[in-house]
């Protein structure tokens, strides 16, 4: 077993830091000895969350965790058609250039995937695009 | 002995569920280089379909292939062994 302080995975699309990682041989190669649903479900909260702006890659696994197409995304979204989704995931790395009402109707969207609930002020805040770009990190 | 196709995808939803689904680091290297991600992989692991002609013996382990589609409609392959964790060992895209 070997303890990596801060592992930098990318297996969801985007870094994410793993801090006091753990890993564990497999015949000569080793794997992250993570639980998977916690790993995404943690992931996933944190975006949700957090005022962080978001990057094309991370809206690819937000919609694919919640399991949606991109039409369906759009849907949730009220955008006519899927387009702009793909636009926005196009980004990749990079954070796309997407409305804040927007952005306010995913977290929203987000939150009932999760049940959870957001405060008034997260949400104004989402709204007034006071949202930072900043590193997703969580600990092992 | 090999795992028949029904106790197979029991095993799976149960790790699933459990979140005990690993992955070695030639997976994660295919995954970033094939543009795949971990949701991608578990919802064919859940809903895939159990390739038994693959499937088979290697490395003191037997190793189960299983093909579905990510939620976009893209073709994948997912080679796992199952111990008290689902090992992720090789994930396959469209083009492979």
């Amino acid at each position: 077993m070997k303890v990596v302080e801060n592992y930098m995975d990318e297996s969801l699309g985007f870094p994410v830091t793993i801090k006091k990682a753990v890993f564990k041989p497999h015949g000569d190669d080793w794997y992250l000895d993570i639980n998977s649903r916690h790993y995404q479900d943690a992931v996933f909260d944190l975006l949700l969350e957090n005022p962080i702006q978001l990057t094309g890659a991370q809206l690819v696994f937000i919609r694919k965790y919640m399991e949606l197409t991109q039409g369906q995304l759009a849907g949730l979204l009220s955008l006519e058609t899927h387009g702009r989704v793909s636009q926005w995931e196009k980004a990749a790395q990079e954070v796309p250039d997407i409305r804040p009402v927007y952005l306010q109707a995913l977290r929203v969207q987000m939150a009932k995937f999760r049940n959870r609930e957001l405060s008034i002020r997260f949400l104004s805040d989402v709204l007034a695009g006071k949202l930072e770009k900043m590193p997703v990190v969580i600990a092992a | 002995m090999i795992l028949k196709t029904q106790v197979l995808k029991r095993a799976l939803r149960a790790a699933l569920d459990e979140g005990r689904v690993v992955y070695i680091k030639h997976a994660t290297d295919l995954i970033k280089e094939r543009g795949i991600t971990r949701p991608d992989v578990e919802r064919v692991l859940r809903s895939g379909t159990h390739n038994e002609g693959k499937s088979g013996y290697q490395n003191n382990q037997w190793r189960y292939h299983l093909a579905g589609k990510t939620v976009d409609g893209d073709a994948i392959e997912v080679a796992v062994e199952v111990q008290d964790q689902v090992i992720v060992v090789t994930v396959m895209g469209e083009e492979s």
